[in-house]
């Protein structure tokens, strides 16, 4: 644990959003209507303005907290929110929870403590692209090998890597490219089908989640969604399709 | 210091602070969350769409919303708290009576019958609220004892008015009462939760905005 950082953490969170929502959340439970983890296990824990409760004790304690609070922060806001905004369309106020949630996870980021399974899935994506760990040579091979399959059925069928001029850059999530090549199949034939005139990048842009986004490390967030964007700049294409 | 002298020093300058202090407050707290967007939250800002703020506030004032078709006994008890609140505090004829006396201004008022139900049923409502976060389990884990004091900041203004106004009980202690209690209210409204009276506006604008954005509706 370092207190300095934390605090520095949350100064730099502490913006007007975050100060205006903290403050007029009427913890009226309005929000456990929205939620899929309160309607599939109703704990008050999975009450979504339950998750602001660690935000707001670190802020009345002004970072001033030890470790196991620390645990228990990240219990909360990695453990029982998948960050999917439902719970704002209930709340008659508009409090955006997935926003102070991912605030409160940029400080358990400040203090190395994400989770290990998106730690490592985030060290994947920073370093070969994908948060798989998909090697380039094995994207080609998997986006040829549908490819192929696909025109059996479709002979006109093209999968064009990194074609300047086209329409859209189609990017992926690393999930269909490992486990289930049959979406890939189902994307290309549906694009192929369209007519769209569409590109996919060799470069480190072609999966398009956000995992920095997800675990709340914004120098990650930024460098993973700069990846994609300069794919579709040097690609000079006009729209990115972005992945499910 | 006798009652009396208390209750004129509480329905008059005291008032006046109390007034100043609230709508200064409310002021303060618009006006600090867009410097504080330019400084450190510019995203807050850049996104605003004007016509997604304005539909996403009317869907909110009016029960035209998702909340108000899950969650409709709750709708009612919101509604009625605040709209008994604000028709008995702003429209009371004893209210623009004093309004009238030190300012020579005045406005059309509501019977007092009509008064005295819409103070019931604002009671009934905060009863509603009571129980539900005493019984509820999920609202009773969130609630913090700061809800409490609110909830209790609301509510005094209104009952000791009315037991002044139907003379229940000793008239000029619940009358000095509700006056301390009211200025009380008015003073703590901008720094507390209940400084959604401004902020409503400016979160809903927000979260409309963000909304519109993605064409999801901005309710």
């Amino acid at each position: 644990m370092d207190l300095d950082i934390l605090k520095q953490a949350l100064a730099s969170r502490s913006g007007a959003r975050l100060k205006m929502w903290m403050e007029i959340c009427a913890r009226c439970g309005l929000c456990a209507q929205g939620c899929h983890f309160y309607q599939s296990d109703p704990r008050p824990e999975h009450v979504p303005a339950y998750r602001l409760k660690p935000l707001a004790e670190l802020m009345r304690r002004k970072g001033n907290v030890d470790e196991a609070f620390m645990q228990e922060l990240v219990d909360t806001v990695y453990g029982t929110c998948t960050m999917c905004q439902r719970c704002t369309m209930f709340c008659p106020h508009g409090i955006s929870i997935a926003f102070l949630v991912r605030a409160t996870r940029a400080l358990a980021v400040s203090q190395g403590m994400t989770p290990q399974g998106l730690a490592s899935g985030l060290a994947n994506a920073l370093e070969f692209g994908n948060n798989l760990g998909i090697s380039e040579e094995d994207y080609r091979e998997t986006v040829e090998w549908q490819l192929e399959e696909l025109q059996a059925e479709m002979p006109d069928a093209r999968a064009p890597m990194d074609k300047h001029g086209a329409e859209v850059l189609v990017t992926f999530h690393p999930r269909d490219i490992k486990f289930y090549p049959q979406n890939l199949y189902n994307y290309l034939k549906l694009y192929n089908a369209a007519g769209l005139n569409f590109t996919l990048t060799s470069s480190k842009g072609w999966d398009s989640t956000n995992i920095g986004l997800f675990a709340g490390d914004d120098p990650a967030a930024a460098e993973l969604a700069g990846r994609v964007v300069a794919a579709g700049e040097n690609l000079g294409v006009r729209t990115i399709l972005s992945a499910e | 210091m006798t009652l009396l002298s208390v209750y004129d020093f509480a329905a008059g300058p005291l008032f006046a602070i109390a007034l100043s202090v609230f709508l200064l407050g409310s002021a303060y707290r618009v006006l600090r969350f867009i410097l504080l967007a330019k400084k450190a939250d510019p995203a807050a800002l850049k996104g605003f769409r004007p016509a997604w703020a304005l539909k996403s506030i009317l869907h909110w004032l009016i029960p035209a919303n998702i909340t108000a078709r899950a969650n409709p006994l709750m709708t009612v008890a919101g509604f009625a708290f605040h709209l008994a609140f604000f028709a008995v505090a702003l429209l009371l004829s004893a209210h623009v009576v004093l309004w009238d006396l030190a300012w020579n201004v005045s406005w059309p008022t509501l019977p007092d019958a009509a008064a005295d139900w819409l103070t019931y049923l604002f009671l009934a409502s905060a009863a509603f609220f009571i129980w539900r976060r005493l019984a509820l389990a999920h609202v009773r884990a969130l609630t913090t004892p700061s809800d409490w004091l609110v909830l209790a900041l609301t509510l005094a203004p209104m009952l000791t008015g009315l037991i002044a106004n139907r003379q229940w009980g000793d008239y000029d202690l619940f009358i000095t009462a509700h006056v301390l209690s009211a200025n009380l209210l008015l003073i703590a409204a901008p720094c507390t939760k209940l400084s959604h009276v401004v902020l409503f506006f400016v979160s809903r604008a927000v979260t409309g905005s963000d909304f519109g954005k993605r064409s999801v509706g901005a309710w």
